[in-house]
């Protein structure tokens, strides 16, 4: 992976009773771990600064603008918060701003953060970061950490996954982030991006059309494909979403054209 | 108890907030000029040492620091003392002309010499230099500060201040040579007791009764709890009464406590006169009126002496029930500090008993004027910890400070008094505590004397509150799973210290990761 620049620096500002040096090892490492998976590292660097607010990634800055909440020693929690906002910059979340399918990119950041949680459990027992103290006795505290919170989703119903999504896309598609639901949707695709990290290439090709034309999934789901396929790679990730989200009788009804017009 | 400190595994505690932002100040490219204050034993050099450590994390090439205390006498002792620093800190190179260091100009030319070398000069105990000999020092600092807030873009100076209203009148006062000029200022008080459960449960000593014993005595004090740290062996005593009877003793009546000579050494630094006789009587009599006050001290005119002792020395604190205004005179007074409080009413009347008596027998004889203590202690920990909780999001929100209520009835039967009155007024629900020592004292007459009072205090004062959610709320340090049943299934909100610790806790932050101590924190330097 060619680095053109660094890929992370971190603000001065109040981070509580930690070095700036132990806080940017540990998002370097989160960052280190996406940026492998997606096979690119960000066109500007990466910003972080401390706040109270939610996290959150800025629109339109360059170098990126992200702020997490995540202070002290409190490792799980900076690379759970960083690695979803991380995540925004790597489907390229400011290219297109609003469209009705931006539920899955927020389900898919969530996606990001316990999937970074799990591979740093493993990276930091093997290969510790040497400005993270005791880094090795940590490791499996990201762990603990991603699986309380995949604790947390909501139980599908007896239909499965493509119940679940019939059930919930209206409401997802008029607010993009309800936690819980990204949260189900996020841990429903956590073992597949597990076991194939390589999944993730797929998702940098995300907002890069205008996707305010897709009607339905289905279609965001086609048009997704589409655009991997004209630059002449294979598309996997979308053929894996559409299993997951989809069975075959279900189909038609949870991707059918919906009848809502197309968000601007 | 040695004398001689060895490396323990005492390491630096809380303070996240006030390290976060000293960290912030001190990591810019540009010189600083800060104050830290906070009593005695607060940790305000700890402070410093915790942040020069981190920071060298991240600027290992950061300049070298000197702390000089400055001593409360003339300008050339200041000035030796401040050579000696020099020369320990081998930073006499850095600091000018020596030869010229013999009076107040000459340090004062010293400092700006070393900041614009890149150290960080620490003055502690600056507020000596508000009168007397030292007090040209601060106008021929100014001289300097000025200049080096133009010029430097390295080092930084920080002045530590023990005594409140001096250390504003230094730097808050317009007419105040250093005012408008510090670009940080921060205030230590005592640990929250998020922090203070978390020394507790670290240094033996998580049971509730000795939670609540050590926070009686100690307050959130950090370099007492350090003390008890340090000790060791008494996380072994099984029963609480062997447990507080040797804490008091090893603390405070042996010939080697470390406490022994500490109360009188705080109030020697603030109290003349009659001020003592003030305290004195508001630590036996309190939380006390003005008008219980003059009669436990006739013929003393308490007015100016309550004033300074409020207002100036912040040794007295003045009560008020929720509602009440400033100008009614329902107030209360308390002795402010946890430990002065029980070192006035507890242990300097045992250490006159132990001069003629063993210190095992004193000790015997401590342990009921101590339970009073803590009953008065464990209200303040919950209306604290009721606080904390709500700030981080993780209690009963509050919308104003929790505070209790009183009255002043004509007719005793209308009578309230309430240990606890919080609310929300956004969601309109109001909380009414009874804090008790013991879960067994919340019997059966308990209750319904709690729930007359609240309801005699929403008929008069608390009508505000008609139409809001009520909630009765006990609290106690430790509640059995009976006491906790029998109590729940009548409608009684059960709170105890260990509720309070989940409530704080930061268990969805996951787990807090391993952090450097300054080697002069763990006795190591």
């Amino acid at each position: 992976m060619p680095r053109r620049h660094p890929l992370v620096a971190v603000a001065n500002g109040d981070w509580g009773a930690t070095s700036l040096h132990a806080v940017h090892a540990v998002l370097h490492s989160a960052a280190l771990v996406l940026c492998e998976a997606f096979g690119r590292i960000p066109d500007a660097l990466i910003r972080v600064h401390p706040g109270s607010g939610p996290p959150m990634v800025a629109w339109d800055r360059r170098p990126y603008w992200i702020r997490i909440s995540a202070r002290d020693t409190y490792w799980c929690q900076y690379v759970y918060q960083f690695s979803h906002q991380l995540c925004h910059v790597l489907v390229n979340f400011d290219r297109i701003r609003r469209h009705r399918h931006k539920w899955f990119e927020e389900s898919l950041c969530e996606l990001a953060s316990h999937f970074v949680l799990h591979r740093l459990s493993a990276d930091f027992r093997q290969d510790p970061p040497p400005g993270v103290l005791g880094a090795r006795d940590f490791a499996p505290h990201f762990r603990t950490y991603a699986d309380e919170i995949a604790k947390r989703a909501c139980p599908l119903p007896p239909g499965g996954l493509p119940a679940w999504l019939r059930e919930n896309l209206p409401a997802l598609e008029e607010n993009p982030a309800v936690r819980d639901l990204n949260l189900t949707a996020a841990i429903t695709m956590l073992d597949s991006f597990l076991e194939d990290g390589s999944l993730w290439r797929d998702c940098g090709s995300l907002n890069l059309w205008d996707a305010t034309l897709d009607r339905s999934f289905a279609g965001h789901l086609e048009s997704w494909t589409a655009h991997i396929d004209r630059d002449g790679c294979k598309a996997r990730t979308p053929g894996l979403v559409r299993r997951l989200f989809c069975a075959a009788r279900a189909e038609q009804s949870v991707f059918a054209e919906s009848k809502r017009p197309a968000d601007r | 108890m040695s004398s001689t400190r060895e490396s323990s595994d005492w390491s630096f505690y809380g303070r996240s907030d006030e390290l976060g932002a000293l960290l912030e100040h001190m990591r810019k490219p540009q010189w600083f000029f800060g104050t830290i204050r906070g009593r005695r034993r607060i940790g305000k050099t700890a402070l410093i040492q915790q942040a020069l450590e981190t920071l060298s994390a991240d600027a290992p090439e950061h300049g070298p620091w000197l702390l000089v205390e400055v001593p409360d006498s003339v300008p050339a002792d200041f000035a030796s003392v401040f050579r000696s620093a020099l020369a320990a800190a081998g930073l006499e190179s850095q600091a000018g002309d020596l030869s010229r260091v013999t009076g107040l100009p000459g340090v004062a030319d010293a400092v700006g010499s070393l900041c614009r070398a890149g150290v960080t000069v620490v003055l502690d105990e600056f507020q000596v230099c508000r009168r007397g000999p030292l007090g040209g020092f601060p106008s021929l600092l100014k001289t300097r500060i000025d200049d080096l807030h133009d010029r430097s873009a390295v080092g930084g100076l920080i002045l530590l201040g023990s005594v409140q209203t001096e250390m504003e009148a230094l730097l808050d006062n317009r007419q105040a040579p250093l005012f408008g000029r510090k670009t940080f200022d921060i205030s230590l008080g005592p640990w929250l007791l998020s922090t203070v459960l978390e020394v507790a449960e670290r240094h033996g000593a998580g049971e509730p009764a000795r939670v609540l014993t050590l926070s009686t005595l100690f307050g959130g004090v950090p370099k007492y709890w350090r003390d008890y740290g340090e000790a060791g062996g008494l996380a072994e005593v099984p029963a609480w009464s062997d447990w507080a009877r040797q804490v008091c003793q090893r603390f405070f009546l042996r010939v080697d406590s470390p406490l022994r000579d500490e109360g009188e050494s705080l109030l020697g630094r603030e109290l003349r006169r009659n001020y003592l006789a003030v305290v004195r009587a508001v630590a036996r009599y309190g939380p006390c009126t003005h008008a219980e006050l003059r009669d436990a001290l006739p013929g003393v005119s308490l007015g100016p002496y309550l004033k300074t002792l409020v207002q100036d020395l912040r040794l007295l604190e003045r009560r008020l029930p929720v509602f009440a205004t400033d100008t009614q005179r329902r107030a209360r007074y308390v002795v402010a500090d946890p430990f002065l409080l029980s070192w006035l009413r507890v242990f300097q009347p045992a250490r006159q008993a132990a001069r003629i008596m063993s210190s095992a027998r004193v000790a015997e004889g401590i342990l009921d004027r101590l339970a009073t203590l803590e009953g008065h202690a464990f209200e303040r920990l919950v209306a604290e910890g009721t606080e904390e909780a709500s700030r981080t999001g993780r209690g009963f929100t509050v919308t104003d400070r929790v505070r209790g209520y009183w009255n002043r009835p004509r007719r005793a039967d209308a009578s309230v008094e309430l240990d606890l009155v919080a609310w929300n007024e956004d969601e309109r629900v109001v909380r009414f505590g009874s804090c008790k020592r013991r879960a067994a004292r919340h019997g059966r007459r308990s209750l319904d004397h709690f729930r007359t009072h609240v309801e005699r205090f929403m008929s008069s004062t608390g009508r505000r509150f008609r139409g809001w959610r009520q909630e009765l709320v006990l609290f106690s340090p430790e509640f059995t799973d009976e006491q906790r049943a029998r109590l729940e299934v009548d409608g009684w909100i059960c709170r105890d210290l260990s509720d309070m610790r989940s409530s704080l806790s930061d268990v969805d932050r996951g787990a807090r990761g391993a952090s450097r101590t300054s080697p002069k924190i763990r006795g190591e330097d």
